[in-house]
């Protein structure tokens, strides 16, 4: 969770940039992609990446500028695939993957796989329900820890 | 977070890595928190929740206990 900030508006404008081009792409713009956006250097955008993943407001791999995670989106092929009408997103874990429809607003089908027999899973959104068949989505970590190692959560 | 299939596949995953049972919730409930909790990500002027904006979410969906209270790390 990120906490309410004095967050500069530009960095605030970058981070709904990052957002705005995961739902359109799915996937995170480079810091390259950033600056041409908002006419500024590469390093300037590293910089900004680097004050949004300080905030929790997305996830850089470690030792780098490139986004892994801008919640509920993965950067990474993951094992949660999220098809809407638009395209088909990765997400994080079992949350997100049920997050991004939440978040678009949209209808989605939902692949997934059984963390314990790697069986195929499959879930539906229609009309703001889900059909489902009665999985059941574990989370491991107490909330206040989440954020100690994000990959693990 | 992760997803099983039952009951059964769920202990199974936790017995085999010999860790303890954390929060397990159904579809429903998850999809709920989904809706509340990512509802305005896209909102250009989104700037994260305060531990009360938090705690609020968490106990209209019932998510009570020492599970889901913020204590002193920041998440």
């Amino acid at each position: 969770m990120s906490h309410p900030t004095n967050i500069e508006p530009r960095n605030l404008a970058v981070r709904h940039f990052v957002y705005a081009h995961f739902v359109q792409h799915a996937r995170p713009p480079s810091a390259a992609e950033t600056a041409r956006e908002f006419n500024m250097s590469a390093g300037q955008a590293e910089e900004i990446y680097q004050k949004l993943h300080r905030g929790h407001f997305l996830f850089l791999e470690p030792g780098s500028a490139h986004i892994r995670m801008a919640n509920p989106f993965s950067a990474r092929q993951s094992p949660f695939r999220v098809t809407t009408g638009r395209q088909t997103y990765a997400a994080n874990c079992a949350w997100d993957m049920l997050g991004i429809p939440a978040m678009l607003g949209v209808d989605a089908q939902i692949e997934a796989e059984c963390a314990d027999c790697g069986g195929k899973i499959t879930l539906a959104v229609k009309n703001g329900a889900v059909r489902h068949h009665n999985e059941l989505i574990h989370f491991a970590v107490p909330f206040a820890r989440w954020y100690d190692d994000l990959i693990f959560t | 977070m992760l997803i099983f299939r039952s009951e059964e596949h769920l202990q199974n995953w936790c017995d085999a890595r010999t860790l303890p049972r954390g929060a397990t919730l159904t579809v429903d409930q998850v999809w709920a928190l989904s809706q509340r909790w990512y509802a305005d990500r896209l909102d250009p002027d989104f700037s994260g929740r305060t531990p009360a904006e938090v705690a609020q979410i968490f106990a209209e969906l019932n998510l009570t206990g020492p599970f889901w209270q913020f204590e002193t790390s920041e998440k």
